[in-house]
């Protein structure tokens, strides 16, 4: 009998824990597709620091935006670009004690938002930078530096970029998310500049995909590479 | 010269089965003020795939001609979510492509909806 009131006491107990985990899960993790009917773009003219602006404009003379396209040879932009989404596709957020983990299926993209952590003393610059983060109340509140500058993309940088978000379910019931991102580039802009990112919650039945993007390049060169072997052939 | 002959129907062959390349045109390439262009043809190639996907399209010309033209159209992630369904397009079949022409008069379009020989419709 003392035996079985032990393991129910213990059941319960194990029940209670359980239910409290589950409703500890943040209510930004999950899978979320970009709402471009909600969200703001990065402005068509930001306010480019002089030197900005000479570098965004020697840019666009040297590069042709048909044959030099950076998404013809699956360029990904990386940050601040991909904080404000990416077409239609979806981004899932996996929350852990130590890490928040932004899995972008554009792109294949990964961000790692370390948590109880701070950035090193001299990050080694990388497309995404690194990311450090905190629990601001149910905001995940993000800083990144260590940006390798990029001239193209939604958002021209330096590696000076400096971006911060907040990231909160809105709407009640989960289903909207909204990144409130910040961008400071001392080099490119003369001041901060503030975008919205709207995110919907996705269907129930939506699973992330693979996203590969080379096979064209490769069909390119197994194509040259059969062409140079019958030239090699002839008499 | 026999060699020769055959090594250039090879090459011929080769240049027909060879894959459609790199395709990833910027919209600019793209004259997006005009929707409703659109060729009947024949697919002779189509692969789903990223960041584009590609199709080669033969489309027969007023003067007894053919032209092969290039179709270029959503990535394989976005359109599986649309419920493209991919095994009813394939090559050999009778198709109607509606899109963007080329910005720059190539015999190149850009895809939003394809039409089935039965009317089945694809979209986006």
């Amino acid at each position: 009998m003392k035996a079985d009131r032990a393991l129910a006491a213990l059941a319960l107990a194990l029940s209670v824990t359980l239910a409290s985990h589950a409703q500890k899960e943040p209510a930004i993790a999950g899978i979320w597709l970009p709402d471009a009917s909600r969200s703001q773009r990065f402005p068509a003219q930001p306010p480019y620091t002089d030197e900005g602006r000479r570098i965004v404009t020697e840019w666009r003379a040297s590069h042709d935006p048909i044959e030099d396209d950076p998404g013809k040879f699956c360029q990904a932009p990386g940050m601040p670009s991909l904080a404000l989404g990416g077409a239609d596709y979806p981004v899932e957020i996996v929350v852990t004690e130590r890490q928040v983990t932004i899995l972008m299926e554009l792109h294949q993209q990964i961000r790692r938002v370390f948590l109880k952590q701070e950035h090193p003393a001299r990050p080694f610059p990388q497309r995404n930078g690194h990311s450090v983060g905190h629990w601001d109340g149910d905001t995940l509140v993000v800083d990144t530096v260590g940006i390798k500058a990029l001239t193209f993309g939604s958002v021209p940088h330096s590696d000076q970029a400096h971006v911060v978000e907040r990231i909160r379910a809105v709407g009640g019931g989960g289903g909207a998310l909204l990144n409130e991102i910040t961008i400071i580039d001392p080099v490119m802009y003369s001041g901060a500049v503030a975008v919205q990112q709207y995110y919907r919650a996705a269907p129930e039945n939506t699973r992330m995909l693979e996203y590969e993007c080379t096979e064209g390049m490769w069909a390119d060169h197994e194509a040259a590479r059969a062409a140079r072997k019958v030239g090699a052939e002839k008499p | 010269m026999r060699y020769t002959i055959a090594t250039g129907i090879l090459t011929t062959a080769l240049v027909a089965m060879a894959p459609v390349g790199s395709a990833h045109h910027s919209p600019v390439a793209f004259n997006t003020q005009v929707t409703d262009f659109e060729l009947k043809g024949v697919i002779e190639h189509v692969e789903m795939r990223n960041p584009h996907s590609v199709m080669q399209l033969r489309v027969p010309n007023d003067d007894g001609t053919t032209t092969l033209w290039d179709i270029e159209f959503s990535s394989v992630n976005l359109l599986l979510r649309r419920g493209w369904d991919f095994d009813r397009i394939k090559a050999g079949d009778q198709v109607t492509c509606v899109g963007n022409p080329s910005a720059t008069g190539q015999t190149e379009m850009y895809m939003w909806s394809i039409v089935l020989a039965d009317g089945t419709e694809f979209a986006r």
